[in-house]
């Protein structure tokens, strides 16, 4: 069974979280989703799962931990930080432009100015306005001069 | 008794002509023991001197010879050698010189064109370094800028930048897609 991740469990750490709530989830919860945990009621949310038995409980379990061993991991450094929903809609950009399971570790860097420094397994990104503007620096001399 | 004056005249003159004579082969005799002994003496002088002189002379000349005989070798081998040398030297002289015009001659070409080529190269390296010095004051003016922008800038949230880091990551969206499909995999 294929599960819709949310986009506010944009980092690895929010999956571990919510594999661990799945994970020591009591039996006699498990038709009591009001009983559930933060993350979980949030999947199940999103996922529309009104209950869950000991077999779905434990393929949720192997969904999540699948996740965890196969989502790509993205760094991303950005200017300004994103409140939630902000980095929800960053979030989902990745997830429904780059792959579907992206997981993002983002922290902050105001001499960035504006854009973000994009990190993968393999390669990094700098789409700063700051390495922009050295690259163009030339230009950014010959308006100040003509200024 | 003239008789015997005339006797005793005679044998006076008889007597005065053996002591004459007696006296000149005394003188006689003298002179030629002398010019013996002097000849002698004065021969074997003569001839000393003369070996002497022969000798010296033969010596000299000896010496003159050998002296000669020396520096002729000498100089012959001296030539020879000498000659040998300065055909050799010449010979090699003569190509060194060949070669040295025709070192002189192909450097002389190639100055020019090693001129031209480090004329060539020093300008291109002038305004590499020009241009380099002037990307450093660009760099440096642009730090400065950039610094001035962050300062006045660092308040800047998220939602006033938000166009700009989506257009970027717009921009290289293929790119990302393409990298992390292949981490997956």
């Amino acid at each position: 069974m294929a599960y819709r991740l949310p986009n506010s469990f944009s980092s690895s750490q929010q999956i571990e979280v919510l594999l661990s709530e799945v994970e020591k989830l009591k039996p006699a919860v498990l038709a009591l989703p009001q009983k559930w945990p933060t993350h979980l009621q949030e999947f199940a949310q999103t996922n529309a799962i009104g209950s869950l038995t000991i077999a779905t409980q434990a393929k949720l379990v192997s969904y999540l931990k699948a996740l965890l061993s196969s989502s790509p991991q993205i760094s991303l450094v950005v200017a300004s930080m994103p409140n939630g929903e902000e980095l929800n809609e960053l979030t989902g950009w990745f997830r429904s432009h780059i792959h579907p399971h992206t997981m993002i570790h983002i922290a902050q860097n105001s001499d960035l100015l504006a854009g973000c420094v994009l990190r993968t397994s393999g390669q990094v990104y700098d789409l700063s306005l700051r390495s922009n503007l050295f690259a163009n620096s030339e230009k950014l001399v010959e308006r100040l001069q003509h200024a | 008794m003239d008789l015997i004056i005339l006797v005793i005249g005679v044998f006076l003159a008889i007597v005065a002509l053996i002591f004459g004579l007696l006296i000149l082969v005394d003188k006689k005799e003298k002179p030629s023991q002398k010019d013996s002994v002097e000849l002698t003496l004065a021969k074997a002088k003569r001839e000393f001197d003369v070996i002497v002189a022969n000798q010296s002379a033969s010596l000299e000349k000896s010496l003159q010879n050998n002296a000669d005989k020396i520096s002729k070798a000498f100089i012959t081998s001296l030539e020879q050698v000498t000659q040998k040398q300065l055909s050799e030297f010449s010979a090699a002289t003569q190509s060194l010189l060949k070669q040295t015009v025709a070192d002189l001659q192909a450097t002389a070409k190639e100055n020019d064109a090693a001129t031209k080529l480090a004329h060539n190269e020093l300008n291109a390296l002038t305004a590499q370094a020009k241009a380099d010095a002037i990307k450093k004051v660009d760099t440096q003016i642009a730090e400065i800028m950039i610094g001035y922008m962050a300062d006045i800038a660092g308040n800047i949230d998220y939602q006033q930048q938000k166009d700009y880091l989506f257009s970027s990551l717009e921009a290289h969206k293929d790119a990302l897609k393409k990298d992390i499909e292949a981490s997956v995999k």
